[in-house]
């Protein structure tokens, strides 16, 4: 069975909203994700993406990363994308997303980034 | 407990004196006994009625006695004049006057005023001898009042603040000579109709002491059976279903009881029946666990051949039993039975079936001897009436052919890949147990029915085909059967039982089971070959990996195009997993890879793109291509036999899902915010960026071919820079 799909969310700065996710990011779960990182730009929060967690990503999980960037963009807010796991650092790295993807090596750093 | 039931008493029942209210709780509030409610009830009536009428007697008697008194007044009054005419002519008037006016007041004390004037105003008559002679001006400081009475000329009705008073003319020859005045004073009246109203008042207390006591008593003796009522009702509350109330009277309440009685007894049917359907529920449940322990629990596969089977039950537990099992040399042993008659005994002779089923199965390799053996050994036991229906069936993995006999069965469908086409094979034999003596043994025929790569050969029991519609009179049918295999077989085994449930469910129109609906399915799966004789690849559900060792025999033909040819090398020296069509069964990729020792030396990223192509690939296949979540389609791993680092092998994927349109692939352009916007069709991308070539060939004879290339040396990587 593989790890059970979390999303915890943190405070942060005031300014942006922390999101750790947790397991596998596929077609089944990457709906949770959008909806919650949706609500958060809704609230005019920047978002930062901790995915140390993540065990595994699909094309459906790299998609939704892509389209929150592009999405917070849109309103005048960011995304970073910090403490990416292997597997998500080997897709981001096989398919060039980096200069399209805002990413930090540390929650830290991308907290401090946004100040 | 018992503290709940006195507060639930009906207050003041037994003591008789008023209480106070009884709260039990929350819910049911303050309780008030019944007979204090009624006399208070009664008293208030009664009062009510007394003191109405009081009030009204009161206004019509205070009237009549006015008009009486001033009738006697001038009356008085004028008899008075008529007697004091001659006397004050007279020289001494006083003599004759004083005397009669002090009787008359004696016998009329109510009369405050008596006097008699002469024409001079001068007190001519009076009861107190003292006041003769003095003058007097009648009526003066008086005010005249209205009276009903009619008056002569010169009388007049008076009035002051205490006083009634009526003035008479005293005349002679027509000539007046004097006046007589009688009075009374005014509270006189009040005092009479007080009076009146203290007797009416001492009557109102006397009958309300009456009503108190005559309702109370009469309450008391009408309610005095709701104790036993509420005793009875107890006991009964306890369990005691036998206890009649006996209640005395011929009230309502009598009926009550009479009712209670009644309902005690109905309560004591209808508990000893809930006990016994408790009992058979029990048994029932015994019953569908026997059932269920003796029914396999998962499907079997074996070289490429699946068999699978499903039992849905109806509410009855029925006498329905499927089993598969292997035997020795490769060979698979399905059996199929109908139990006539339902319940625990049906279960139980199933039980027997069972057991004996596993004694003699590996005795016989002929299903009909088996079957006649199965008929001595079980007829003896079953009741006058009972028999099974049943089907045996030995499949030689080797060779595709299965050996079955028939005792009384439901006929075989063999879905036929080649033609597209479904035939019936139906049973010469009789059921076992049907006829004693030998005869079933006659009537039993080994049959053989040889399969072809994609067939599917399904046996089952009458709750399938005898399937009632929503109207309950059109049965599905062999021939809806015959339909549902023809369009649906290509699925497999596994999710040909579903769809028969599904469809079964549609046409019941949601109704429920009649009958126990059991079906065995049995498909050659076409990507797979034939197990060679002397091997056995009974590898089970979980682990459906072929040795590779064992697939360095060469290709069972020479395939005619390259994507069979990669099929062909695959088949014979790769190592293959079975996937179902869900999301879920992608996870056991990962597994199957890491097992892999010809992948042990494989990096993590080199390994988690791997894993992540072959994810994206096969959960198209499974999203895409199928409309069934239990279909099933097959990931060979070819790998080459090269050293060092370079090609590592194929993966060889062949499913029979709608094929894709094999349109040339363009990477996706992340530059275009559109693209990135879109959240999916991005698998192609990770597939061909790890993948060295991607070939595919949709609806090849073996079904849609894909060939997936990987050399880890030709994944290209960069670093990832940070903000």
């Amino acid at each position: 069975m593989p790890e059970a799909f979390q999303i915890e969310e943190l405070a942060g700065d005031g300014t942006r909203t922390v999101l750790r996710v947790r397991g596998h990011l596929n077609a089944a779960t990457t709906g949770q994700l959008l909806s919650h990182a949706r609500s958060i730009r809704t609230r005019g929060h920047g978002l930062v993406l901790n995915l140390s967690q993540v065990s595994f990503i699909a094309s459906s999980g790299v998609g939704a990363l892509l389209a929150l960037g592009e999405e917070y963009r849109e309103v005048g807010l960011e995304v970073c994308y910090a403490e990416l796991s292997s597997v998500v650092d080997s897709v981001i790295k096989l398919l060039n997303l980096d200069s399209f993807l805002t990413i930090a090596a540390t929650e830290e750093e991308a907290l401090r980034r946004a100040a | 407990m018992a503290d709940t039931r006195s507060k639930s008493r009906i207050g003041g029942s037994g003591t008789g004196t008023m209480p106070a209210p009884v709260h039990s709780g929350s819910r049911s509030g303050p309780r008030w006994g019944m007979r204090w409610i009624v006399s208070a009830v009664a008293v208030g009536l009664t009062a009510a009625a007394v003191l109405g009428v009081g009030v009204f007697q009161e206004r019509s008697t205070r009237r009549a006695l006015t008009d009486e008194l001033e009738a006697r007044l001038l009356l008085e009054a004028r008899n008075l004049s008529l007697a004091s005419s001659s006397a004050l002519l007279s020289d001494f008037p006083e003599l004759t006057l004083h005397p009669l006016l002090k009787e008359k007041q004696a016998r009329n004390p109510e009369f405050v005023l008596l006097v008699v004037v002469d024409h001079e105003a001068k007190i001519q008559g009076h009861p107190e001898f003292r006041r003769l002679g003095e003058t007097l001006e009648v009526g003066g400081g008086c005010s005249g009042y209205a009276s009903t009475q009619e008056l002569d000329p010169g009388e007049s009705f008076l009035q002051d603040d205490s006083h009634l008073l009526v003035v008479a003319p005293v005349e002679y020859q027509g000539q007046r000579i004097g006046t007589t005045a009688v009075g009374i004073e005014r509270g006189y009246i009040d005092r009479i109709i007080r009076e009146a109203r203290l007797k009416l008042l001492g009557v109102l207390g006397a009958f309300l002491g009456l009503a108190v006591i005559v309702s109370f008593v009469t309450m008391t003796g009408l309610l005095s059976p709701i104790d036993d009522l509420r005793r009875g009702l107890e006991r009964i509350g306890r369990g005691d279903l036998d206890h009649a109330i006996e209640v005395r009277g011929r009230t309502e309440l009598g009926l009550l009881a009479n009712t209670v009685n009644t309902m005690a007894a109905e309560l004591k049917v209808a508990q000893e029946e809930m006990v016994e359907k408790e009992r058979l529920a029990h048994e029932l449940d015994l019953a569908r666990e026997i059932q269920s322990r003796l029914l396999p629990h998962e499907r079997r596969a074996t070289g490429p051949f699946v068999v699978d089977g499903s039992h849905q039950a109806a509410f009855e537990v029925g006498g329905d039993y499927y089993d598969y099992f292997p035997l020795s040399g490769g060979r698979t042993g399905i059996v199929v039975a109908d139990v006539a008659g339902k319940g625990l005994a049906g279960c139980l002779v199933i039980s027997m079936l069972a057991a004996l089923l596993k004694a003699y199965r590996d005795r016989y390799d002929s299903p009909k001897e088996l079957l006649t053996k199965l008929d001595e050994s079980l007829a003896p036991d079953l009741r006058p009436g009972a028999f099974v229906t049943m089907f045996y069936g030995i499949l030689d993995e080797s060779t595709g052919s299965i050996c079955f006999a028939s005792a009384g069965h439901m006929p075989t469908l063999v879905y036929r890949a080649a033609t597209g086409e479904v035939e019936e094979f139906r049973s010469r034999g009789i059921p076992l147990g049907a006829v004693r003596g030998g005869v079933v043994a006659r009537t039993l025929h080994d049959e053989s029915v040889q399969l072809g790569p994609g067939d599917l050969l399904i046996q089952y029991t009458d709750g399938i085909n005898e399937t009632l519609d929503v109207t309950g009179d059109v049965q599905f049918e062999i021939e809806g059967m015959r339909a549902l295999l023809e369009r649906k077989s290509k699925l497999g085994p596994t999710a040909i039982l579903d769809v028969f449930r599904d469809e079964l469910e549609t046409w019941r129109g949601g109704g429920p089971r009649q009958d126990d609906e059991t079906l065995v399915a049995l498909g050659w799966d076409a990507a797979i070959p034939l197990t060679p004789v002397g091997e056995t690849s009974d590898s089970g559900e979980e682990a459906k990996v072929v040795p590779i060792d064992s697939a360095l025999r060469a290709p069972a033909s020479v395939a005619a195009t390259e994507s069979e040819r990669w099929l062909a090398l695959a088949e014979a020296q790769g190592d293959r997993i079975v996937l179902a069509t869900k999301i879920e069964a992608m996870d056991s990729i990962e597994k199957w890879l890491r097992r892999r020792s010809d992948l042990e030396d494989l990096d993590a990223i080199h390994f988690d793109l791997l894993y992540t192509a072959l994810y994206e690939a096969c959960t198209n296949i499974a999203e895409h291509g199928y409309g069934h979540p239990n279909a099933e389609f097959v990931l060979w791993w070819l790998p080459e036999r090269r050293s060092g680092n370079g090609l590592l092998g194929r993966f060889v994927l062949v499913d029979h899902g709608d094929p894709f349109s094999p349109d040339n692939w363009t990477a996706s352009d992340f530059h275009d915010p559109m693209v990135r916007r879109r959240t999916r069709g991005f698998g192609l991308d990770i597939i061909h960026r790890v993948m060295c070539s991607v070939n595919y060939w949709p609806s090849t004879s073996r079904g849609n071919i894909t060939v997936l290339a990987f050399d880890p040396t030709a994944v290209e990587i960069k670093e990832v820079r940070h903000a």
